[in-house]
């Protein structure tokens, strides 16, 4: 009996799944470990780890040498539309650094990353009592970024004249001596965009500083060559790298603060001199809401390691699927031509 | 009412992510009322920040500061530099659109000088160099790496032993594929063909892996806002 052609064979039904479904399954693997709140302990990897030995060699000169302490010139390079990916690398670092007592110096480089970089900057800042414009600040606006880079090979305060919030750079107490490169132990740029190629042309390759770079997953193939070449200090690359780093954060954290983290933000602001903290940069005082965002900010990245695993398995088992349906077409195709068919 | 201010925005948002959505399904007017609305705030939004931390602080402010001031000077310098801009909007005529070549060229001149080294040093010398030995300055062919193996045949050692030798050949075998992209009947153009093409295809891979997560990333960013965040502000706003 001839083999009816029109017949749908089994490996048909692979070859033909409905997008949507592909698309409900998908949204079910990365769903269900997130609202189960999978925790998955990620290795670390040399570069990521490179990156935050830098930062601890800050620290250890710091302590050395507390008259001429070094600080992070902080590069806000990314906007909107890679906040899930750089928003727990910013996160991280900034808690490693406020940690360690570290200054910070920020900006960003286009007006669409300023207020997000204010609000992010400052959140992270009121959660280890960082003073502004002692502890940290924000200069607002480095556009284009190219002059500013450079000026920050002698002093960068002329090209701003004032920070974010207005105040005349003259008279904010972190900048009398975090104004140059001389003063920085590490440039580090939190990038969605080529932004860290421009650091490196300027601050790296000019003036020798070191620069390491948090960079989104898409743009981490471009960045190897650099990360590998020692040009980078070390990277930070994709979710991933972020997990590594909020990881080894987290570790270190636990080690300094030595307390529940909910009863420690609890009673960060008891007893504390309120007008130090001036609410124009944040309100010191912490909601029942507040804190827990703060708690699960803690594992953002981690949290999101484990749907990355969900997607990638299936990703996996869906090319598999695919292939085994395409070949076995394939062959039955090829049996129907040379007549082999049903022999 | 500030429950309803604190709540109502952040709905709006999840609403919005869920529109864009539905285009997984197909192409239909809830997307395009999503997609409509944030083109026109993106564009909105980036005129008004344009506005008020660029032209405002970097330009009038300091012109009229200048002039308070009595630097007068300071002041022109701040205007030329200004008119000079604003040459760009002599593209909106046929009949001026000549007089935006002088912006544009002021620019693509300084940063066509100004970029020559740093890009020389940056993406050609110390990119060669990294060809060429490690950065501790080791070479890439280093033969005592293979002796380190075969002392301690360990796979950390291996992997050592080989990345050189991979980096150089593979580079080498791609700039053959590429100079000699045309015909060409040489044993070792034709011989570094295939091998080429799969150390090309590995850098895709590679690059192709980290695109997919990259994107995985930003559908776990929507659901960490809708099922943290956004529960969070319902829970505690509706709890009271």
């Amino acid at each position: 009996m001839a083999e009816d052609k029109n017949e749908k064979k089994w490996y048909d039904y692979l070859l033909t799944i409905k997008k949507p479904l592909v698309y409900l399954g998908m949204f079910l693997v990365v769903i269900i470990p997130f609202l189960s709140r999978c925790k998955l302990k990620t290795y670390e990897t040399d570069l990521v780890k490179k990156v935050f030995t830098r930062v601890e060699k800050i620290h250890e000169y710091n302590k050395e040498h507390p008259d001429s302490k070094r600080g992070i010139l902080l590069g806000f390079d990314y906007g909107p539309s890679t906040t899930p990916e750089n928003d727990p690398m910013l996160y991280a670092v900034l808690r490693h650094a406020f940690l360690r007592d570290i200054p910070v110096v920020a900006w960003a480089p286009y007006v669409a990353y300023l207020q997000l970089a204010e609000g992010r900057i400052k959140r992270i800042a009121k959660e280890y009592k960082a003073e502004y414009g002692k502890d940290y600040v924000f200069m607002g606006l480095a556009y284009p970024p190219t002059p500013y880079m450079i000026s920050t090979g002698t002093d960068m305060r002329p090209m701003f004249n004032t920070d974010y919030y207005g105040n005349d750079v003259y008279k904010l107490p972190i900048l009398d001596r975090f104004n140059n490169y001389d003063a920085f132990g590490l440039v580090v740029t939190i990038s969605g965009t080529a932004m860290p190629e421009v650091w490196l042309r300027y601050a790296n390759s000019l003036y020798n500083q070191d620069v390491a770079v948090a960079t989104t997953a898409v743009n981490a193939a471009k960045f190897y060559a650099y990360a590998a070449s020692g040009q980078f200090t070390g990277m930070i690359a994709g979710l991933k790298g972020a997990a590594e780093y909020e990881q080894m954060v987290t570790r270190l954290e636990n080690k300094v603060i030595d307390e529940d983290i909910k009863e420690y933000l609890t009673g960060l602001y008891k007893n504390v001199d309120k007008d130090k903290y001036p609410e124009k940069y944040y309100e010191p005082e912490y909601t029942k809401s507040e804190i827990n965002t703060a708690i699960l900010r803690r594992r953002q990245a981690g949290r999101g390691m484990s749907s990355q695993f969900g997607a990638h398995v299936y990703v996996i088992i869906l090319i598999i699927i695919g292939n085994v349906g395409y070949y076995f077409k394939r062959r039955d195709e090829k049996r129907r031509k040379t007549g082999k068919w049903g022999a | 009412m500030e429950a309803i201010s604190t709540l109502f925005w952040p709905t709006v948002a999840v609403l919005l992510t869920l529109a864009i959505y539905t285009f997984l399904w197909e192409d239909n007017p809830i997307y395009k009322v999503a997609e409509h609305i944030f083109t026109g705030v993106s564009v909105g939004y980036m005129i008004a920040q344009s506005w008020h931390n660029i032209i405002m602080p970097k330009l009038i402010v300091p012109t009229t500061n200048y002039f308070s001031n009595g630097r007068y000077l300071l002041a022109i310098y701040f205007i030329i530099g200004g008119l000079i801009g604003l040459l760009y909007l002599s593209r909106f005529s046929e009949k001026t659109s000549w007089l935006s070549r002088y912006p544009i060229a002021i620019t693509v001149g300084f940063y066509a000088g100004f970029k020559i080294v740093p890009i020389w040093m940056t993406n050609v010398s110390k990119q060669l160099n990294a060809t060429i030995q490690y950065p501790n300055g080791d070479s890439m062919l280093n033969l005592k790496m293979f002796g380190k193996f075969f002392d301690n045949p360990t796979w950390g050692n291996f992997i050592s032993a080989i990345n050189g030798p991979i980096i150089v050949i593979g580079v080498l075998l791609v700039l053959i594929y590429f100079f000699f992209s045309f015909s060409n009947d040489n044993i070792v153009v034709r011989a570094s063909r295939k091998p080429a093409l799969v150390v090309l295809m590995l850098g895709f891979g590679g690059s192709f892996g980290y695109t997919f997560m990259a994107r995985i990333s930003l559908f776990i960013g929507r659901m960490n806002y809708i099922f943290s965040d956004w529960i969070e502000i319902l829970t505690t706003t509706l709890g009271g």
